[in-house]
């Protein structure tokens, strides 16, 4: 008998349909929670508006452009996301794409997390979901923007669950494996993270699963990530990035715990201006340590609840993650990554190293579920003890009885949570389950409400939708100024941002890829976007721009940064309202062809969607059957 | 055991729920974060 399979057999009731009815029960109350955790991260984004934050960017209807696929000069970092996101808002307001993919991704993960421990008990379940979605990782990547990783992060523990499905031979459990594999790989770091567990799981020594199922599984996970591969691998231009961007995007110490306490407890992101404020505070770090306390405390405990493969595979992962996200700091790490980054194509994905803690930070999770389980055990077996005590100072023999029964008969809310008998023991029980479900929360406080205000939704000035009606996509590309990357707006509570325009008016725009970072600037891959900024630097600067197929030059003047002097008087005003300013670069605008050939990166993205739409279908399909049994059974 | 069991229970208790008023007292007083830099340049990582 395996140790989930004694786990599960300690956990069945007497009969099968109260244990059928108590997990029911146990499944509405982790929802209800993970519900709740959703509803007070996120609350503002109930107001109307974009949540704007660094790199997370929403415009009211994004266009299906070239670009969107890769075919452009920029390296393919959100491809295919951006054509993801210009199909979804054909269908539905750019805003309510956003927030439907930020509440399903806190909801996703936490009840993902929840579900991940085959155990039947609610307390341990909440405490998983807790730890998982409230720690400073998702803060962190929440307010940079890197909402897609997030995506990957919120499927790590579901893919956890289908692969253990995969490997006790459930091969209906592949199809929808595949599925959040893809949608994870709408960005590179998503698709690694994802395809990297699902993908260890699957290929691991033992399990019920054929050889078929490995190797077509493996196949799709591979093919999944063919739409940002191919027009990396084939663009004119190398996609190897500046070694200066390891130093500068390498984990950090974001608390007084130091860089390795600051990972270990699942923060230390580069980006200080993400940090949140509690990370400075003692007494929120000393609650902190609690939970990772407690994770180690359960360490030894998961091997009760996860197979052998599975703890397997996610420790390695967790140690791998860690050690990537490490190793900027470590004698020869850095060297190391700089000519990963310089040298070998796609390197530049493992520069920010942090975000590799994904996996960690499941592991923690489950841990510390494991942890609390543990903790409810011994609360109650001390309470039982207790119980037999009082009981031998009247009957040795009683006392035997007593405790016999206690460990039987438990009131139904220390059932539900694994707890000692008696009010006051179930009591002590609920309590030891609940406190560490709570205890994220009291320990990161500022990430509830939006991350203490920092993700609230803003409204863009009617002067953006006058220039995106004024803007014609047959006259060339757009360059917005200041030509810079990012972007401070009163209207967006000056928080720093990604430009939006790119991706608000609809042609394609050269966007600005060196990034300023503390005192340096981390040069960019794209070849097109540094000739513009020499163009814009040059004497004649419209000339220039249309050489390099740039027909339109936008100004945002309510932000800081420069606009080059003498250009604009070499423009055509097509659109001046001094928010928002369109110029139109007169002339005959020639083409940039630098970019990936366009067959093979449409072919990428066709085999994608098949993958996903014959996944889809196959999930519907065992859904729809399931469904119709059912119907039968009630009925006969 | 039981009692003793139980004591150290409501100690720790007593003690997260100081650090958690702690944490929510300081969290809610206003910070210099959100200083706003007018640099020409905007860095990745301003405040």
């Amino acid at each position: 008998m395996t140790a989930p399979q004694a786990v599960a057999r300690r956990d069945a009731a007497p009969d099968s349909g109260a244990r059928h009815r108590r997990a029911h029960r146990g499944d509405w109350i982790l929802l209800c929670w993970c519900v709740l955790l959703t509803a007070v991260m996120l609350g503002p984004l109930a107001a109307p508006g974009y949540v704007l934050s660094y790199d997370m960017v929403a415009v009211p209807d994004q266009a299906l452009l070239p670009s969107s696929v890769g075919l452009s000069s920029a390296v393919p970092r959100a491809v295919p996301l951006d054509a993801a996101v210009a199909l979804a808002d054909s269908v539905l307001t750019g805003q309510l794409v956003q927030k439907l993919a930020l509440a399903g991704i806190v909801l996703g993960a936490a009840l993902g997390a929840g579900l991940a421990l085959p155990t039947v008990r609610t307390g341990t379940r909440l405490v998983a979901a807790s730890v998982y979605v409230w720690n400073a990782y998702v803060f962190e990547r929440l307010v940079i923007g890197h909402w897609p990783t997030l995506i990957a992060y919120a499927a790590l523990p579901w893919l956890l669950i289908l692969g253990r499905r995969v490997r006790r031979g459930r091969t209906s459990a592949l199809a929808p494996a595949v599925l959040l594999a893809g949608v994870s790989a709408l960005t590179p770091t998503g698709g690694l993270l994802a395809a990297a567990l699902f993908g260890a799981l699957l290929l691991a020594p033992g399990g019920r699963h054929g050889r078929r199922t490995r190797v077509l599984g493996a196949v799709a996970l591979l093919l999944l990530q063919a739409p940002w591969v191919v027009p990396s691998v084939l663009r004119p231009d190398p996609a190897v990035s500046d070694p200066s961007g390891v130093a500068a995007f390498a984990a950090a110490s974001d608390s007084p715990l130091g860089l390795l306490g600051s990972l270990l407890t699942l923060g230390g992101i580069w980006n200080g201006g993400v940090v949140p404020d509690s990370r400075a505070l003692p007494s929120a770090l000393a609650l902190t340590v609690v939970v990772l306390a407690l994770a180690v405390f359960g360490a030894t405990e998961l091997r009760r609840h996860l197979g052998r493969a599975e703890l397997a595979t996610l420790g390695a992962l967790a140690a791998t993650g860690f050690l990537v996200a490490v190793s900027s700091a470590l004698p020869g790490g850095g060297s190391v990554l700089e000519w990963l980054v310089s040298e070998v194509p796609g390197g530049g994905l493992i520069r920010d190293g942090q975000k590799f803690l994904a996996w960690y930070a499941l592991l923690v999770a489950l841990a510390a579920a494991a942890g609390a389980a543990r903790l409810v055990r011994l609360a109650a077996s001390s309470a039982a003890t207790a119980a037999g005590t009082a009981r031998a100072d009247t009957s040795s023999a009683a006392t035997a009885a007593g405790a016999a029964a206690n460990r039987t008969t438990l009131s139904a809310p220390a059932r539900r949570v694994g707890g000692p008998p008696g009010r006051a023991g179930s009591g002590v029980a609920v309590a030891a389950a609940l406190i560490p479900a709570l205890l994220p929360i009291a320990a990161l406080p500022d990430l509830a409400w939006g991350a203490a205000g920092r993700l609230e939704p803003s409204s863009y000035p009617a002067a953006w939708s006058d220039v995106r009606a004024a803007i014609d996509g047959g006259h060339g590309d757009v360059v917005v100024l200041p030509y810079q990357p990012f972007r401070r707006f009163s209207w967006a509570g000056d928080r720093t941002v990604l430009d939006p325009a790119p991706r608000y008016l609809g042609v394609e725009a050269v966007v600005p890829d060196a990034l300023p970072v503390g005192d340096a600037v981390v040069p960019g891959e794209d070849r097109r976007a540094a000739e513009v900024a020499a163009a814009l630097d040059g004497d004649d600067s419209a000339g220039e721009l249309a050489v390099l197929g740039v027909g339109w030059v936008a100004v945002e003047r309510d932000t800081p940064g420069a606009v080059p002097d003498g250009l604009l008087e070499s423009l055509e005003s097509v659109e001046i309202n001094g928010t928002f300013d369109l110029y139109r670069v007169p002339g005959v605008i020639g083409t940039w062809t630098r970019i990936p050939p366009a067959a093979p990166v449409i072919a990428a993205d066709i085999v994608f969607s098949v993958i996903l739409v014959v996944a889809s279908a196959d999930v519907a399909r065992r859904a729809f059957s399931r469904r119709r049994r059912s119907l039968r059974s009630q009925e006969s | 055991m039981g009692n003793f069991g139980g004591v150290v229970a409501a100690i720790v208790g007593v003690v997260l729920a100081g650090l958690t008023v702690v944490t929510a007292v300081n969290v809610s007083q206003p910070s210099d974060a959100d200083d706003v830099s007018h640099e020409e340049l905007i860095n990745y990582d301003d405040n």
